[in-house]
């Protein structure tokens, strides 16, 4: 009966529209506020796809200057890159100082046939690398030397090699279990290590052994003073796509790997999309607020003579806000939780999507979406239900002036 | 329950109104005494009326119910004297057009709970002769057949005082004896004041004490 009174002459196309605005407007919110924090969650992860931050660079090689030695950075080079504005830290590349040379060992598992190759190492602060740190470490002493290799030196051998000499290509599995013996000149002394490929990175393009490795044997093997300038630097900026960096290289003849150029850009567009989604969602969630508010203030003028008349026959203001309160509250959960369903599904099917272009995104709403639901409903509860409140009190019996006499 | 009224005067009077009973002066409506109001149209019956049920606040002085002063009563209060001590029934009606008529009075018990109502109900409306209409949406019910739901609702709430404005203006002489008996039962009964507020100085029941605004 009450339902009958107080609803009675509600505009269902009308509740249908201000729910279907609100509905809109929690997706889209909800929705963006999951893609940001997948994308998120990729940026902060360590490939370098779209964790476009390290810049390796070198200077620029040309017909003149292959006379001139090697192309090193100076002290004073290295401490203007590190001045400019949005860098994080500048890193030297250090190399070996002393022949090296390496071969499988045919003994050994997976040792197979046995190659054997000159060498060089490259070593960069752990900071700067995009793999588990917990096998690439070394100290005196240690028997096995962990390396790094690019992935695509795999690739190239798999694809590249391997076939045009009759040789079984390899997993990354397989290679990590075989070990390498490598042989170091000393001055003139043979100095054998075993060593294994423990991880490969996208990031540098180069043949790595830990930092603390090559700082020794620098040391231990050449016993030299000569202070050696790096020929690479590896740049952590906040934006390596940033003019004034970009700038800075050009007009200094350095150069970068383009690539990490274009997945900075890259990353940056998805950024600004992403802000700007935000933005737009949070836009429409504010609309369809003020188009529920409206929609409510208009129920409660379309019941109005209800809302009055059962005040004037002594029914408390609080049991009708009451009323109402329920009413919304059941609306607005469902409007939510419909919100989080298709939140839900789309991050689903997305992830399924971004999975097949090599892409892992988290599986299910991320515990931020969740908590962002729940406070856009009290959010929405609390300002619809102080709108209920004003319109009934304004609706109510204490009127300052009557037509009737 | 008594009523007293302080020094009122509505504010579209003030400056206009001849001295006489009520305006601007002290007047006490005694509990269980019945009281009839009568003046031509436009010298504020109603608008005296609407001032007692807290409806109207554009008057000058002050309403007492006993020792409480209506000025300091919160909406609350206000509810809970409408409900349980003064009830009302409007010149204009006030009944709900989409609800049958019986639902229109069992709306009371949604409001306060009210002993045997359903009995009272199909008792009263017998002895008003609308027992017939009960069943019919109060929107297709004539004005007279209006008006007895809405002297019905008036009586089967809880009141101390019954207050109501031109409550038989649509019904013949006949009906209007019918109204004034079950209206003086339940007066009796409750031990309640009445206030009657009319154009006509003739009443279907006994009157204590007449106004003339």
């Amino acid at each position: 009966m009450m339902r009958q009174l107080l609803f009675s002459r509600q505009k269902p196309a009308q509740l249908i529209g201000s729910s279907l605005g609100a509905l809109l407007g929690i997706f889209f919110l909800l929705f963006t506020l999951q893609a940001y924090l997948d994308f998120n969650a990729l940026l902060r992860d360590k490939s370098d796809l779209v964790h476009p931050e390290f810049l390796i660079i070198n200077k620029r090689v040309s017909m003149l200057s292959s006379l001139g030695g090697p192309k090193t950075f100076s002290k004073e080079e290295k401490e203007a890159l590190a001045n400019l504005e949005g860098i994080v830290r500048v890193a030297p590349f250090r190399s070996n100082q002393f022949p090296a040379a390496g071969s499988t060992m045919p003994g050994m598992p997976g040792g197979g046939r046995g190659l054997a190759a000159e060498l060089f190492f490259e070593s960069v602060p752990d900071a700067m690398l995009d793999v588990d740190l917990e096998q690439f470490t070394w100290k005196q002493g240690d028997e096995i030397l962990p390396i790094l290799i690019p992935s695509d030196y795999l690739k190239l051998y798999n694809f590249g090699f391997a076939p045009s000499q009759g040789m079984p290509q390899v997993s990354p599995q397989t290679l990590s279990q075989v070990s390498f013996q490598l042989r170091f000149d000393s001055l003139g002394i043979p100095i054998y290590k075993q060593a294994r490929i423990v991880a490969y990175t996208q990031r540098i393009p180069s043949i790595l052994v830990p930092d603390d490795f090559l700082a020794y044997a620098n040391q231990a093997y050449v016993r030299s003073e000569e202070i050696v300038h790096p020929s690479r630097l590896i740049i952590e900026s906040k934006d390596p796509s940033n003019a004034t960096l970009l700038h800075f290289l050009d007009e200094q003849g350095y150069e970068s790997n383009e690539e990490q150029l274009k997945n900075a850009r890259l990353s940056n567009a998805l950024k600004m999309i992403g802000g700007l989604l935000g933005f737009v969602s949070l836009l429409i969630l504010l609309l369809s607020f003020l188009g529920f508010f409206q929609y409510a203030e208009l129920s409660l003028h379309r019941n109005s003579y209800e809302i009055r008349t059962l005040q004037d026959l002594g029914m408390p203001a609080s049991q009708l806000f009451k009323k109402y309160f329920q009413a919304l509250a059941i609306l607005i959960s469902s409007v939510t939780i419909l919100a989080l369903l298709l939140t839900w599904s789309l991050q689903s099917w997305l992830q399924k999507t971004a999975s097949n272009y090599g892409l892992e995104l988290n599986e299910g709403l991320h515990s931020a979406v969740l908590l962002a639901a729940m406070l856009i409903f009290v959010l929405f509860i609390l300002v619809q239900a102080f709108g209920i409140r004003r319109g009934i009190r304004k609706l109510g019996p204490f009127v300052s002036s009557s037509n009737s006499q | 329950m008594n009523i007293r009224l302080e020094n009122i005067v509505p504010h579209p009077l003030l400056g206009s109104y001849s001295a006489h009973e009520l305006w601007g002066k002290e007047y006490t409506f005694q509990s269980h005494k019945k009281y009839l109001i009568t003046a031509a149209s436009g010298k504020g019956k109603s608008t005296l009326l609407h001032i007692l049920h807290g409806s109207r606040t554009d008057f000058r002085g002050q309403i007492w119910v006993d020792q409480e002063n209506l000025e300091q009563y919160s909406s609350k209060q206000w509810s809970s004297l409408r409900s349980t001590r003064l009830a009302f029934v409007f010149q204009d009606l006030r009944l709900f057009p989409q609800l049958n008529a019986m639902d229109n009075l069992l709306l009371l018990e949604r409001i306060q709970p009210l002993k045997s109502l359903n009995e009272r109900i199909n008792q009263y409306a017998e002895r008003m002769g609308i027992e017939e209409c009960l069943l019919k949406k109060c929107g297709i019910l004539s004005l007279g057949q209006q008006q007895r739901v809405a002297i019905i609702r008036g009586l089967l709430q809880d009141f101390e005082f019954l207050v109501m404005d031109e409550p038989f203006s649509h019904l013949d002489e006949e009906n209007q004896a019918k109204a004034g008996k079950l209206i003086e039962m339940v007066l009796e009964e409750k031990q309640a004041g009445f206030i009657l507020s009319s154009l006509s100085e003739q009443a279907p029941l006994s009157i204590d004490e007449r106004i003339l605004l």
